[in-house]
Order: C-alpha cells, then structure tokens, then sequence
C-alpha cells in the first residue's frame, strides 16, 4: 500500500527542486508584480493603496510622462531588437559553420568567439566605450589615418544605435554560435554523403540540408535572442545613458528609472507587465510561422 | 563515544558564545555607506578606533556598498523595517528630504543639541542642508564640490600662471582660449582649453554651477513652479553652448569619462569635476596638476556641490542607549574628520578645517577656500524626478542637438508634470 503511493510520488519528487525554485524566482514574483502593478506601491509608505487599472491608465493617458517616456522606450527597444536579432542569428549561424568545419586550430577558434560571452556587460562595456570614445578612441584613430572624419560613436543617435548593436553581438554572438555547432554535429553525416552522390554543390547542401535540420535549433535561437534583446539594459545603460536625450533609453532602463529614482514601482511593474505582454506575443507569433513543420 | 564528545564540546562553544554576548550587554550598531574608495579605507580605520576606545560598550558594524545601488538597498532594508536594516547610515544631503519625509529618519535637533554643535561650527550652506521642514535630519560629515583642475604645464607653455589660476568670467575665458590649440599641426584642434560634457558631471554638476552662478534656481520660492526656464537658466546654458560649439574651447560629442581621459593625457588645461577625483589624477604619472575653487564665470560665484550627511535610521524599537551611542560615534567622526579628508573630501566642520593636518592637505586644502560658495541641488522630495528632464535638455543642448531655450521649456513643462502630480497628492 505504502509502496504503491510511494511509487506515485516518485514523479513528483524529481520535479519538486526545480518546482520550488521556478515557484520562488519565476511564478512568484510575476504574480507578485501583476499585484504590485495595481496598487500605488512606494516603498516607504506604510500605505499601499489598491487603485485598480489606474497605473496603466496613465501609460494610455496622453499627456502623462510614463505616457511620454515609455512608448519612446519601447518603439527604442523594437528598433533594438529588430537590428540586433537577425544579425546576432545570423553571425552566429555563420561562425558555427565556419568552425564546424575543416581548419586547423578549430578547438581555439571555437574558444576566441566563445570567451566575449563569459564577460560581464561592465567589462565588454567599459572596453567599447574606450574604443568608441569620440576624441581619444582607437577605432576614431584608425578613421583619422584612412583620412576620415572622427564619428561621435555614442552622442548621435544612428552610430550610437551602431555602436550598441556591434557591442551586442561582439558580446553574445559566441554563444549562438554555440548552439548552432550543436545543431550542425547532430545532423547526420549520411545525409551529405547522399547529397555528394547526387552530384549536389556545397551551396545546396546547405540550402536543402544543412538550413532544413537546423530549424529546431534556428528556432530556438531567434526566439531567445529576441527575448534576450528585450530584455537589453547594461549596454544602453553603460554606454549611452539613453541618449542623446532619451533616443537609446530603452524599456528596462526606464521601468529601472521608474522603480529606483522616482520610487513608483506600481508603475514600474505595470510597464513590465506590458512589456512581457509583448515579448509573448511577439514570441507566439515566430512560433507560429517557424515552427509550421518542425518535427522534435 | 566520539560522537558525545563532538556534542558536547559543540553545546559548550554555543554557552559560551550567547553568554558572551548577553554578560556584556554591547551595543551594535550597523553602519550603512558607499564609500567603496580609499574613503572607504579611511572611514572602516576610524570606525576600528573607535571600536577600540568602546571594546565592551559599543560595537559599530560598518557596512560598505556601491552608491549606484546603495540607496536602492536601503530603501528595501527600510520597507522590510526588519532588524537586519541599518542604524546609522550616510546619505547624500539632496537625498534627506526624500527619505524624511516617508518619516523613515531620526529627528536629530536633540543631539545636535547635546553635542553643543552649531550653525557656526559648520560652513554655512552645508549646515542649513540638512534642515527639512523645520526639523534636522542629517548631520554633515563632509563637503564634495566641484572642482577645477588645472594642468600646471599647459598653464605654464601658454604663459599662463598656475599659481595664479583664473578668477573671473574674463580670465577663465581667456585661459580657455589660450590653451585650445592645435599641437601637431594637422589642422585640428587636440588640446582643450576646458570641457563642458553632455553626461555626468556636466548637466548634474557643471551646469548646476553656472545657473546659480547667472543667478537662476530649480525651484520658486514656495516649491510650486519649475523655472528651469528662466531667462537666467536660458542664459547659462546657452554660455555653456557656445563655449563648446562656437568658441571652440571643449571639445564636442564628448562621451563618459572622455574629458576625464583628456586631462588624464595631457590635452586638458581646465578640468572641471568632482573634488573625488584628486587621488586618481595623483596616481596618473606625468600629470602634474593642482586643484582650485571653480571660477566664476557669471554674475557671482556659486559652486555646485553635494555632502554626506550622517542619517539615524527609525526602527521599531530604536532604544535611547542606542540612540546615545550612535550620537557618540557621530560625534567622534566628526571630531577626527581631518583624517577623513586624507581620502578626498573637505570635512564640514570648521574647527577640522583649521586644522594643520587638513591645511597640509594641499589639493583639498585649497579647494576649501571657497566653501562658503557651495550649493546645493533644491530640497524637495521628489527633486530627482524634478531634475531629470533637466538634465536630459542639458544633454541635447550641449551636444548641439537641440537649441537651449527649447530644451530647457520642455524640461521645465515635463518637470512640472511632475511636481504636480506630487502637489496633488500631499
């Protein structure tokens, strides 16, 4: 008897440390931030009145500055996804193959791209903005020699887009590099083998085999990077500040201006709220038409 | 066997500890601040002595965070208003209207008052900061301006006198323009009379200054209206415009720490920034540099400054012994601050200034000349979110992407969206 409910219990068991772990610093706190996110939430103050809709209705209300400021935080972040995603896919899918295949010193090219991803954003950061900078830095000095004219990387809007979007995928790149490898090693060697006897170039076994087995991993790999590219905040913060003005500030950095300088974090959660809302939405909808006809 | 004699020598240690703690009565007190630097160093010797001289009494258990993310910390410590959140802590004195009027600090007029301390004891200004409705809440510790540093070789190849620094809006404009000029002959200005940057410290800092100095404020009088449009406002920023765009004399599109790294180099000749820099521009080899009062360059002076205050933190059950020993640390600080000052900072007593170990001080010691000059950013609660859109119309307008009047009407309409928005709800 005993045994029996033991045996029914096993499953459970072995899920319960991931359970309580995502229920601790997932489940709990989203939940926890749709409450904040309807009530007047300062932390200082005893009181923290329910005020229903009220904190969205303010980023709605025109006139109000989370009206103003989120909206141009928001459309700052789209653009930075919609540059940084298709680059930061495809370099990693390039450089994949690239040390997929066959050169010498393959092991040390895999850990070169590799080593930028383990960096912290202080350090990938601070070593960018050295290069970047306008009067003093290295990639002004190498225009100035070619006879070009030194390019305010991180005070004008378009370099400073630029200049976020390189750091970005100098910094990550590696690791999507990482999982297409994984996905190029695990597509079978027969396949290309066929395809060579079949009189087919290397372009078209890329086209027709080696693009189709990766679309899991494609999938996969768009998907993360735009949700990690939503989520951008130490680059913009580090480097640009949001500006000029607030032309870079993106979502995260003002939702983080609204929690810890203005102190209103029903506010703040509302616009997470709203900005996961998109993540979602924009997530489901790759899903819908990558995932057509990949099998698992 | 084995087993009971571990049990046993375990329960023994655990007797030991909690009788310890309970004979002596000792009281702890957490000791919340930033100073991450050497000022770090300095201040945790202070606190040991300290220690030292109560062994028994008093116990200070001082603990050190990033300012970027001290404020959030104490805030979170304070809303859990558990015992774990601090005693004592430094904050800022722009900071004390915000965090006193959520009610979370200590009024301190009591022990100010015991203490036999003043408004004579203290540089002016830096003494009425700490003041919030009527009531005092910090007490301050140190004053940080801004400051000039100048490099004395480039003073002295442009016949300039570095012992001599400018003065008035005449002579710091005419250093400015001696000092831009174009060393290697390719046609382009490398070397820099001044710098007045787009980020920090120019919009926080920088221009601060100058609109006090031209005789502008943030604030009306009754803290009802934003004015950071008025025509004094509208004429500091468009000075600073036009020493950058037309004059010539900064460098444009500078980015963060650019200037920092120009002066560091050499191509700087006035640096403008904060009076923390000065350990690190003597660690820089070659740089031979001294450090001077801001100029004025307006109608009159005014430095742009901020201080550390020591703050007493409510909490439930705060006990008068403990309130008297925090009292008696503060006290002591405040008494030893010319040590302080080894580590950067201008201590704001006074007698400490008068001090020969802080007059042999001689970057800090000559700063200290003016700080009866020194101001602050405007007391109100919500001051930084008033500010912000101030310091956004600083940045466009510097970096020459917006024209200044136009700028500083949007900051001050966006900082009074604000500003209402708090009016209502008091």
């Amino acid at each position: 008897m005993f045994k029996k409910y033991l045996r029914k219990l096993t499953p459970y068991l072995f899920i319960t440390p991931h359970l309580i772990f995502f229920t601790a610093f997932l489940a709990f706190p989203a939940f926890y931030g749709i409450y904040i996110s309807l009530h007047k939430w300062e932390p200082l103050s005893f009181n923290k009145p329910f005020i229903g809709l009220a904190n969205y209705q303010k980023l709605f209300t025109a006139g109000t500055l989370q009206n103003r400021y989120f909206w141009n935080a928001l459309v700052n972040t789209l653009q930075f996804v919609i540059f940084s995603v298709p680059a930061l896919v495809l370099i990693g899918l390039l450089l994949a193959i690239l040390v997929d295949s066959k050169i010498k010193y393959k092991g040390l090219f895999r850990s070169i791209f590799y080593t930028p991803v383990i960096l912290s954003v202080t350090s990938v950061t601070l070593i960018w903005m050295w290069m970047l900078d306008s009067q003093t830095g290295l990639i002004n000095y190498f225009f100035n020699q070619l006879g070009l004219d030194s390019v305010a990387w991180l005070s004008r809007e378009t370099p400073a887009w630029i200049s976020l979007v390189v750091t970005t995928v100098w910094w990550t790149a590696g690791h999507n590099m990482l999982l297409f490898l994984a996905g190029l090693q695990d597509i079978p060697q027969h396949l290309y083998e066929a395809a060579k006897i079949d009189g087919a170039s290397i372009f078209e076994q890329f086209w027709y085999i080696t693009l189709p087995s990766l679309k899991p991993t494609t999938l996969f790999v768009t998907v993360m990077t735009t949700v990690a590219s939503f989520n951008v905040f130490g680059q913009p913060f580090m480097m640009t500040q949001g500006g000029p003005g607030r032309s870079t500030q993106v979502a995260i950095m003002y939702i983080q201006q609204e929690a810890f300088t203005n102190y209103k974090m029903g506010s703040a959660a509302a616009m997470a709220i709203i900005v996961s809302l998109f993540i979602i939405v924009i997530g489901i909808f790759q899903f819908k038409i990558m995932s057509s006809d990949v099998k698992y | 066997m084995r087993k009971r004699v571990k049990v046993s020598v375990f329960l023994v240690v655990i007797l030991f500890l909690t009788t310890g703690s309970v004979l002596a009565e000792e009281i702890t007190l957490d000791f919340w601040n930033g100073f991450t630097g050497p000022d770090g160093t300095g201040m945790g010797k202070m606190v040991e002595e300290f220690n030292k001289e109560n062994e028994g009494e008093i116990e200070v258990e001082m603990q050190v965070m990033q300012w970027g993310t001290y404020y959030q910390k104490v805030v979170t410590a304070l809303s859990t208003r558990s015992d774990s959140s601090p005693d004592i802590g430094i904050m800022h004195v722009d900071r004390v209207p915000e965090f006193a009027s959520k009610g979370v600090l200590l009024d301190l007029d009591q022990i100010v008052a015991d203490l036999g301390w003043s408004k004579d004891d203290f540089s002016n200004s830096v003494w009425d900061a700490g003041i919030y409705e009527g009531n005092r809440y910090g007490i301050p510790l140190d004053v940080h301006p801004l400051t000039m540093y100048i490099n004395k070789d480039l003073f002295k190849e442009a016949g300039l006198d570095p012992d001599n620094p400018p003065k008035t809006p005449a002579e710091f404009m005419n250093a400015a323009a001696e000092m831009t000029k174009d060393t290697d002959g390719d046609g382009e200005i490398d070397q820099w009379g001044t710098a007045f940057p787009p980020l920090w410290p120019g919009p926080e800092f920088i221009l601060p200054t100058l609109l006090r100095q031209f005789g502008g404020s943030f604030l009306n009088e009754d803290q009802t209206e934003v004015v950071v449009d008025s025509e004094e406002s509208i004429a500091a920023l468009e000075y600073a415009v036009d020493l950058v765009h037309n004059k010539g004399y900064s460098p444009t599109d500078i980015q963060q720490d650019g200037e920092v790294t120009l002066f560091r180099q050499g191509r700087l000749g006035m640096h403008l920034n904060g009076i923390w820099m000065i350990s690190g521009f003597k660690d820089q080899e070659g740089l031979n540099f001294m450090s001077y009062p801001v100029p004025r360059m307006g109608e009159k002076l005014a430095i742009a400054g901020n201080s550390h205050n020591f703050v007493f933190f409510r909490k439930q059950g705060n006990s008068d012994a403990e309130f008297e020993a925090a009292a008696k640390f503060v006290k002591y600080i405040s008494n030893n601050s010319d040590q302080w000052a080894a580590f950067g900072q201008i201590p704001a007593r006074n007698s400490v200034r008068n001090t020969e170990a802080f007059q042999s001080l001689k970057h800090q010691a000559s700063i200290a000349q003016e700080v009866d000059s020194v101001v602050f950013p405007p007391k109100h609660p919500i001051a930084s979110s008033i500010l912000t859109p101030y310091y956004e119309a600083v940045n466009l307008a510097i970096l020459g992407q917006k024209e200044p009047e136009a700028a500083l009407k949007d900051a001050a309409e966006a900082g009074q969206i604000a500003l209402d928005e708090y009016l209502q709800t008091q």
